[in-house]
C-alpha cells in the first residue's frame, strides 16, 4: 500500500472526526430546569458551584440602584426569563460579559465603561441571553466531549500504526474545529441578541458602533491580535460589519438610545473603571476608550483628569508625555467636575520639574478641596519641605 | 531504573513545593539594608529580591519585604498561566511617597484584589532613614476582607518596603502589634 495514501485516508477521517458536531438541542423554555437523570443537570450542578464562588466574589459590584437598574433593563429586553437569570456585575477592566448554562450573567464593568447607552447594553444583554436559551455551554461541554472522544480513539491507531504525526494534525484540527463551533455560537447570539433590543424599541444602528470602538482599541492596544483560526470568537470586524448589515435593513420608526439616564446611573461609577482601565498600562486601548468617552461628552472634566492620568502614568517609560499631562489636568481644572486628586497629580508633575511654586498652589488647592485627603499628612509634609 | 524512577519522582514534587524555614525570635537580617527584631517565630519563603513571612499561612496574614526594588522592577511575581506580554506597573526610580503607594495601589488591583484603598499616607522613620507610611484595605477575589500596613523608603534609589496583609477579621489584628513593633526595630546596617 501507498504510505501516502494510507496518510491522506487517515488525515481524512481525522479532519471528519474534528468535524464531529453534537446532537442539536431545542431551546430553553422559561422556567425550565433540566431532568435530574439528564447530564445537563449535572452540568447545572456544576455551575451552581462556580455561581456560589461568584455569588460571594470580592470583585461582585453590590450597588443595589445600579443591580435594579441592570435588571430592569434585561427584565424589559426578555419578561419572559426575567426569574431565570442571575446578574453580577464583576468589577473587572477590558470589554467582556459571560453566560453560563444554570442562568448566571456576569456583566463586567469594562464593559459597562465602553457600551454608551441603553440600546448598546441591551445588545449585549440579548447576546448573552441567546447563549442561556440556545444552551449553547451545554452544546460546546457536548461539542468538546465528542470530538476529544473522537481524537483520543484515533491518535491511538495512527500511533499504532506509526503514523504519529497524522494524529498531531488531528489535534490542531480538532482544537480549530471547537473554536469554529464557539464562533459559529456567538455569531448566532450577535444575531438574536441585535433582534431582541430592535424589537424592543431600542435604535438598531447602535449595535454596530460597540464594535468600532472595539475594532479601534483593539488595533492601539499593545497585545498580541492572535490567530482567528484558534480565537473563540468571530473577529471585532466581521461582528460590526454583519451588526451593520442587520442594522442598515431594519425597519423601525420608534428607536431610541437610552442615552440620559444610562449616563445618570453610571456617572458615580465611571471614575473607578477608569481608574481599573489605567492599572492595565495598556496605554494606548485606553487611550480609544478616553476618546471615545470625550465624544460622546459627559463630564469631560473628569474624563481629562483620566487622560492627564494616562500621560502622567505613560512618562515613567516615556519622555514628553509631563508636558502633555499638565496640559490635560489644567483643561480638566477649566472645564470643571474633576475629583480633588487632579490638583495633587499636578502639584507631583510639577514637584518633580522642580517648579516649587506651581507644585505648592496646586498642593494646597488639593488639600483645600480634599477635606478627607487620604495623604493630607505627607502632602503637608511636601509643602514643608518647599517653604 | 526503578529506584532511579523513584528518587526522580520524589525530586520533581519537592521542586513543586514552596520552600518554608523557620525565622527565630531574633534579630534578622533583612538583605544587606538593615534589621529587624523579630518579636515572634515566622516561616519564611524568599523568592528573589522579596522574602515573605507568615504564621498561619500567606492566605491569613503575610509580612513581605521587598528588598531594594529598582527601577522597572515590579511588585509582584506574575500570576501563574498569566500571559509573558501583559504588563504589570513598575517601580521607577525618583517615585515620592505618593507614587510609591499609588504603586502598590495598583500593584495589588493587578494581581487580583478588588476595592483597594489606601490612607494615612504620611512621612516616617525607616531606621535612621526619612520614609513613609500607609494603611490598605481591600478584598480578595474570594471575597475576603483585607487590611494591610505599609512601611518603607528609597534609599539610594530603590524601594526598600515592608508589607503586611492580613484578612481584616482575626488574623491582621492578631499580628499587628508585633509587626509595629518589628518596624520600630529596624537598624540600617
Amino acid at each position: 500500500m501507498n504510505p501516502w495514501r494510507g496518510l491522506l485516508a487517515l488525515t481524512m477521517v481525522a479532519l471528519l472526526a474534528a468535524g464531529c458536531v453534537a446532537q442539536p438541542v431545542v431551546d430553553i423554555k422559561p422556567g425550565e430546569q433540566p431532568p435530574l437523570d439528564t447530564d445537563e443537570a449535572g452540568f447545572w450542578m456544576q455551575m451552581n458551584r462556580i455561581e456560589q464562588r461568584v455569588r460571594t466574589s470580592g470583585r461582585v459590584v453590590r450597588d443595589p440602584e445600579l443591580n435594579a437598574y441592570l435588571r430592569e433593563i434585561f427584565c424589559d429586553l426578555s419578561p419572559n426569563y426575567c426569574g431565570d437569570i442571575r446578574l453580577y456585575i464583576v468589577r473587572s477592566p477590558g470589554f467582556n460579559a459571560a453566560m453560563m448554562a444554570n442562568g448566571t450573567m456576569q456583566l463586567w464593568t469594562g464593559m459597562l465603561l465602553r457600551v454608551q447607552n441603553e440600546a448598546q447594553l441591551a445588545a449585549v444583554l440579548g447576546h448573552e441571553l441567546t447563549h442561556y436559551l440556545r444552551r449553547h455551554t451545554l452544546q460546546k461541554w457536548r461539542d468538546i466531549r465528542a470530538k476529544t472522544d473522537a481524537l483520543v480513539f484515533f491518535q491511538f491507531a495512527t500511533t499504532v500504526v506509526g503514523l504519529g504525526i497524522v494524529g498531531i494534525v488531528a489535534q490542531v484540527a480538532t482544537l480549530g474545529s471547537i473554536q469554529a463551533f464557539n464562533r459559529d455560537q456567538e455569531r448566532e447570539s450577535d444575531r438574536v441578541g441585535f433582534e431582541m433590543m430592535a424589537e424592543a424599541g431600542y435604535e438598531p444602528e447602535a449595535a454596530p458602533r460597540i464594535w468600532d470602538a472595539l475594532v479601534a482599541e483593539k488595533e492601539a492596544s499593545y497585545r498580541p491580535k492572535g490567530s482567528i483560526f484558534f480565537a473563540s470568537h468571530p473577529t471585532s470586524e466581521e461582528r460590526r460589519e454583519t451588526l451593520a448589515e442587520m442594522a442598515a435593513a431594519y425597519q423601525t420608526t420608534a428607536a431610541e438610545l437610552g442615552r440620559k439616564r444610562f449616563v445618570e446611573m453610571t456617572a458615580g461609577f465611571r471614575g473607578g473603571w477608569l481608574r481599573d482601565e489605567l492599572r492595565q498600562r495598556d496605554f494606548g486601548a485606553m487611550q480609544v476608550v478616553l476618546d471615545n468617552l470625550k465624544q460622546a461628552g459627559a463630564n469631560l472634566g473628569e474624563l481629562y483628569y483620566y487622560q492627564g492620568e494616562l500621560h502622567r502614568l505613560r512618562a515613567e517609560t516615556e519622555e514628553g508625555d509631563s508636558d502633555q499631562a499638565v496640559t490635560a489636568y489644567e483643561k480638566a481644572i477649566g472645564l470643571g467636575g474633576a475629583p480633588p486628586e487632579v490638583y495633587r497629580a499636578l502639584g507631583l508633575i510639577h514637584w518633580s520639574a522642580k517648579r516649587e511654586s506651581e507644585a505648592k498652589l496646586a498642593f494646597e488647592a488639593y488639600l483645600s478641596a480634599a477635606a478627607e485627603a487620604p495623604d493630607r499628612a505627607m502632602i503637608e509634609h511636601y509643602l514643608g519641605q518647599m517653604q | 531504573m526503578r529506584r532511579i524512577a523513584t528518587i526522580a519522582v520524589l525530586l520533581i514534587t519537592l521542586a513543586a513545593c514552596t520552600h518554608y524555614s523557620l525565622v527565630k525570635a531574633k534579630t534578622q537580617k533583612i538583605g544587606g539594608a538593615y534589621t529587624v527584631e523579630a518579636q515572634i517565630d515566622w516561616n519564611k519563603h524568599a523568592e528573589g529580591k522579596v522574602e515573605l513571612w507568615t504564621v498561619d499561612g500567606p492566605g491569613l496574614e503575610v509580612l513581605r519585604f521587598f528588598k531594594g526594588l529598582d527601577d522597572g522592577d515590579a511588585l509582584f511575581i506574575r500570576p501563574v498561566g498569566a500571559a509573558t506580554e501583559i504588563k504589570f506597573p513598575a517601580y521607577r526610580a525618583g517615585m515620592t511617597a505618593s507614587e510609591v503607594m499609588e504603586f502598590v495601589v495598583d500593584s495589588l488591583g493587578r494581581a487580583g484584589a478588588a476595592e483597594v484603598e489606601a490612607r494615612g499616607l504620611q512621612p516616617a522613620r525607616f531606621g535612621s532613614v526619612p520614609g513613609f507610611r500607609f494603611e490598605l484595605t481591600f478584598a480578595t477575589a474570594q471575597g475576603l476582607e483585607m487590611s494591610g500596613l505599609a512601611a518603607g523608603a528609597v534609599i539610594e534609589g530603590a524601594l526598600h518596603l515592608i508589607l503586611y496583609t492580613g484578612a481584616r477579621v482575626h488574623y491582621f489584628p492578631k499580628y499587628r502589634d508585633d509587626v509595629e513593633r518589628l518596624l520600630g526595630s529596624i537598624e540600617m546596617i
